[in-house]
């Protein structure tokens, strides 16, 4: 046991001693908390912009007044050019030319809205359902005006508008089935791609022990494969939290980041943290030199990140990509997390990605450990 | 004791039958060129890996079936510089006490004689890393040592060091082994095994070729000194040994710019040599007459140098 | 001109390395592989493919519109995105979702009907299971576009109801009329918007291409940091320092060394360009040398930032790890993950210095349709970039080497 500890002590040591083990272990997660925990932190922080041009007519007004309305999106009146300028600048996501004369557009049906846009992002897309929402009240408002006597449209526009709107509460289920507020999920997968760039690579040390001929040297002395291995895997483990738990506290108090029930959080981070740990130490079975374990491994974390939806959604991939994304660690880690993250704490979904997890953990560790020899 | 050692590699047998046994408290010499199966033989006594057949026991425990509580009686000093370079030379010296099972105050000690004893007492505290190749060899030692094994053994400990520290540290292999401790000493500097051990183990190709004490070995070759003939040109010197019956063709040993000759008493026929060598129409540039040495056995045996 | 040859000796070292080439060659290969998975068939499909999902009401509207919504709308309407099941109690809801037997749930109180009547505000809960983010999305837009719908239609009768007592007729209408719906109100009766460029000429920029371009430019700065690693480590070896004593001067080591990572970046680039091109039929724009220059001076200057890096580090251990780290977080940073928009104000002025922020914007902007005269200024500076970070890296490299070598 006094061995183990040893050994625990010396790699922790030697990794804090080190040159880049202060970076990685702290400043990384540091800077990473900062650029991404503000994603975390409100998602109404950052509303889009839209630009809207629009001339004096009455009409016109209404339209802006009604468009205005809608609380995803920030809306900012200004003269053409300068749309066409923001939009070109990614200022803004896009800008809206409301014509002048839509009453006659409508009667010849043509469309009433030009839209201006450079990327067809998320958000970009997500705006055409409301244009179109207040198209449709503007021609159905335009039919009834034109139809009926005694309604006149700009009128009609204005009592549209002064109606309060439905207000629409999002909420995530909890455990103890009520609701809670929707908390972001977006910095999950990026945390978790942080964490196996970090871990993997403190894995790989061992092929640097074995360079420095101090790894040949330890199995020679009366500590045993087991107690030397459960030395460095525990100290790896111990790294793995470091840097969680910096960044967890650094989310926490600049930006006021939850992390769910921490009864729950901490065991599944630990797997989560295993989970890697397993990888690494695979990879470092696999190649010769630390240099080489960074390659492939980043190889491999960066495709397994893309296909596991850390860095864009599952939702918009083709259903067997779905499917696929299921082979990688990380999508269970991401919905283990999701779960303990929002309060949902869903037992089925939470067991089942403890099982495959630990499925893959015996899956690293089997080909990780049958490697670990003298050289 | 090591009996018909022998360990494949990939189909290439790196080590072939190797049996030799080490007295209590003797210094035993393992002297070979590179590659000649040294190291490979010393990583299978220490336990690093086992064996493809054979046996190995340290003071009567078997290594291969327990290895863990045989390497407990061993100190092992290898060929790389195997410290952690960013740690200091106490850091060093504390971690691989505690891995042989000391601790505490009985730690601290040990560690302070060990530094003492490779007089690095003031730069304890330094890193590794900034030391001389000497400096290091001899932390390198001293880890070896802290838990007072019964065996120590040394694999090429001096490559690559300047005098002064291959002299402290031949002296304080020399003193360990007075004080009582077994020495497995492996090189391929002759003048160190010459200098500490008794018994000597040669090592070719992975087999052994010759195994006695020093004298029983320099007998082997008929105690003879070995007469070395420098020419300034390559000459074809075949009908040198037809010149010179009296003395054997084993004793003989050819090569471009260089005539070696075998005999007992060298000053009887150097004139005679000189003579038929420069008639067959040779220049001699110089003459060396050597005692009989381990490399002057070794040439014997394999018709090399020790240092090919 | 030494350094020629340094070069070259780095690619015939890297020719050798068989897993080398395999990770060079492989690596874009796979990457362009699952892109193309990921978001190869959006190109056909209009919308973003979601399943099915299972969305649980309970109305507990006095009135008839949430009826209305419940069956109009999500049942016939949105069959084929939602399965629609009709829920008594509140508490029944919250259970199915917490099992996880329903993905969305809607809560319609029981002044739903009258608020919208009357204009005034009413709350819906939209209660969601944790992955059903975009599910969620939907059907609050549904709702909501109800809510206007029938606001247009309440406030067109009442305007009527007014305008007729006014003439002193009290049209047949009922308190509570029937609204008329339009056909089906999703549908629109002709297109309404109408999608421009800012210039004429450009087109709209598509997932797949933001894509491409994001991950291209963010694998870019993964290979020079690999390059950088292996430069590192030949530092630290003895070939470094005799490489020191021969003719070769610092500026040409460097030099040497900057080729090697070059023309290996530029391989690596134009693997991916041309992959997703021939592939994936990814348009990357009209002007092939609006890319090719930038593609270039993206390479340089980044080439540029890793050789500094390069400089300014002692072992490649502590670069390697960091290195990679550093390179996704500048990337994620730079929009190569997610749109900018979801970033502070600061952090995107800070990003600006970074090439690959630069480049993936300038990329995006070709691939709109922008010609290379439009895209000269931005490559400028991406190479006066490169030529900064040069000039620093030799200076940290100079000092250095006056340090330990006098």
């Amino acid at each position: 046991m006094h061995k183990v500890f040893t050994i625990i002590r010396l790699r922790v040591i030697t990794m804090l001693k080190s040159p880049g083990g202060i970076v990685i272990m702290f400043v990384m997660p540091f800077v990473f908390s900062v650029i991404f925990g503000g994603i975390s932190a409100q998602e109404t922080a950052n509303k889009p912009l839209v630009l809207l041009v629009a001339d004096e007519s009455e009409l016109s007004r209404d339209t802006v007044t009604l468009l205005e309305q809608n609380p995803q999106y920030q809306w900012l009146e200004v003269k053409e050019a300068e749309a066409r300028e923001k939009v070109k600048t990614q200022e803004a996501i896009a800008a809206i030319i409301i014509s002048e004369d839509f009453a006659s557009k409508i009667e010849q049906e043509l469309p009433i809205f030009e839209v201006i846009n450079q990327r067809q992002t998320q958000e970009y897309v997500a705006l055409q359902p409301i244009l179109e929402g207040v198209a449709r009240t503007i021609i159905r408002s335009h039919q009834l005006a034109s139809e009926v006597n005694g309604i006149e449209l700009s009128h009609l526009l204005k009592e549209i508008s002064s109606r309060d709107r439905v207000k629409l509460e999002r909420e995530i289920i909890q455990k103890d089935g009520n609701k809670g507020e929707t908390v972001s999920l977006m910095s999950v997968g990026f945390t978790i791609m942080f964490m196996m760039f970090g871990i993997a690579g403190a894995a790989s040390t061992i092929l640097d022990e074995k360079k420095e001929g101090t790894w040949q040297r330890v199995l020679t002395t009366p500590a045993t494969k087991g107690q030397i291995m459960i030395g460095y895997l525990v100290s790896y483990f111990i790294m793995g939290w470091i840097q969680l738990l910096v960044l967890m506290i650094a989310m926490s108090s600049l930006f006021g980041a939850v992390w769910g029930n921490l009864g729950y959080f901490i065991p599944f981070a630990s797997i989560v943290i295993v989970t890697i740990v397993g990888f690494g130490l695979m990879m470092a079975g696999l190649v010769k030199t630390s240099q080489q374990a960074g390659a492939l491994s980043t190889v491999l974390i960066v495709s397994s990140c893309m296909i596991g939806g850390v860095y864009w959604p599952l939702d918009i991939v083709p259903e067997v990509m779905q499917q696929i994304a299921k082979a990688v660690p990380q999508s269970w880690m991401m919905s283990g997390l999701r779960e303990i993250i929002s309060g949902s704490l869903h037992t089925d979904s939470l067991v089942k990605a403890v099982f495959v997890l630990l499925g893959f953990n015996l899956l690293f560790y089997s080909l990780g450990l049958k490697k670990i020899r003298y050289h | 004791m090591v009996k018909d050692l022998t360990k494949k590699f990939k189909n290439i047998e790196a080590v072939k039958n190797v049996t030799f046994s080490v007295e209590k408290g003797e210094a035993y010499g393992l002297l070979g060129p590179n590659g000649a199966g040294k190291t490979t033989t010393i990583q299978m006594i220490t336990g690093l890996f086992p064996p493809s057949s054979g046996q190995i026991s340290i003071g009567g425990i078997d290594m291969i079936q327990t290895p863990k509580k045989a390497q407990d009686l061993i100190g092992i000093v290898p060929q790389e510089i195997a410290l952690y370079q960013n740690m200091s030379a106490r850091e060093n010296l504390k971690f691989w006490g505690r891995m042989y099972g000391l601790s505490g105050q009985l730690l601290k000690n040990r560690v302070d004689e060990a530094l003492e004893l490779i007089g690095l007492t003031a730069r304890a505290k330094d890193k590794v890393v900034t030391f001389s190749g000497g400096m290091k060899r001899r932390v390198n030692i001293a880890a070896a040592i802290l838990h007072r094994p019964d065996l120590l053994i040394m694999d090429e400990p001096t490559v690559g060091i300047d005098p002064q520290s291959r002299t402290h540290i031949l002296d304080t292999v020399r003193r360990l082994n007075v004080e009582g401790m077994t020495v497995i000493y492996t090189s391929h500097y002759m003048e160190e095994v010459e200098y500490l051990c008794e018994r000597i183990g040669i090592m070719d190709h992975g087999q052994f070729i010759a195994q006695g004490t020093i004298s029983e070995l320099r007998e082997s070759i008929g105690d003879r000194s070995r007469i070395l003939l420098s020419f300034s040109q390559e000459h074809n010197l075949q009908q040198v040994p037809v010149l010179l019956p009296n003395i054997d063709d084993k004793d003989i040993q050819l090569e471009e710019k260089k005539l070696t000759v075998f005999h007992k008493k060298p000053q009887e026929v150097l004139s005679e040599l000189v003579q038929q060598v420069t008639k067959a129409g040779a220049q001699v540039k110089a003459v060396e007459i050597i005692e009989p040495n381990l490399e002057s056995v070794f040439l014997h045996l394999t018709g090399r140098s020790l240092r090919d | 001109m030494s350094f020629w040859w340094l070069a070259l000796k780095d690619m015939i070292h890297l020719g050798r390395d068989k897993k080398a080439i395999l990770t060079l060659v492989f690596m874009p290969i796979l990457l362009i592989g699952i892109l193309g998975a990921a978001f190869g068939n959006m190109f056909q499909e209009e919308e973003a493919h979601i399943q099915k999902f299972k969305l649980g009401i309970v109305n507990h509207d006095e009135g008839e519109l949430g009826e209305l919504l419940e069956k109009e709308l999500f049942e016939k309407n949105l069959a084929t995105t939602a399965e629609v099941e009709s829920i008594e109690h509140d508490v029944e809801l919250l259970r199915q979702l917490e099992e996880k037997q329903l993905s969305i749930g809607l809560i319609l109180p029981e002044t739903f009907s009258e608020s919208i009547l009357l204009g005034e505000e009413s709350s819906v809960n939209i209660i969601s299971i944790p992955e059903a983010e975009i599910q969620s999305s939907i059907v609050e837009i549904v709702t909501q576009q109800f809510s206007e719908t029938m606001g247009v239609e309440l406030t067109g009768m009442k305007l009527v109801a007014e305008a007729g007592d006014r003439a002193g007729n009290p049209a047949g209408f009922e308190k509570h009329p029937a609204p008329v719906i339009l056909g089906n109100p999703t549908e629109l009766p002709f297109d309404v918007l109408k999608e421009t460029t800012i210039e004429p000429d450009q087109k709209q920029v598509g997932s797949f291409q933001y894509y491409a371009a994001g991950m291209g430019v963010m694998f870019l700065l993964m290979t020079v940091v690999n390059g950088v690693g292996a430069m590192l480590e030949e530092k630290e070896q003895e070939v470094y320092r005799r490489i020191l004593t021969t003719n070769l001067t610092y500026s040409q080591y460097l030099l040497g060394k900057l080729l090697g990572l070059l023309f290996l970046a530029t391989i690596q680039l134009a693997i991916i360009i041309l992959g997703t091109k021939v592939l994936f039929d990814v348009h990357w724009g009209e002007s092939i040398a609006g890319i090719v220059l930038v593609g270039l001076a993206y390479v340089f200057s980044a080439c540029g930032l890793g050789v500094l890096c390069g400089s300014l580090l002692k072992t490649e251990k502590s670069f390697s790890t960091a290195g990679m780290l550093g390179t996704q977080i500048l990337a994620a940073a730079g929009g190569s993950m997610v749109p900018l928009y979801v970033f502070p104000e600061w952090l995107k002025e800070v990003v600006t210095i970074f090439p690959n922020a630069l480049a993936l914007q300038t990329f995006l902007n070709v691939m709109s349709g922008d010609h290379i005269q439009a895209v000269v200024y931005e490559a400028l500076i991406l190479i006066l970039m490169g030529i900064i970070f040069l000039v620093m890296a030799f200076m940290r490299l100079s000092l250095e080497r006056r340090k330990s070598y006098a």
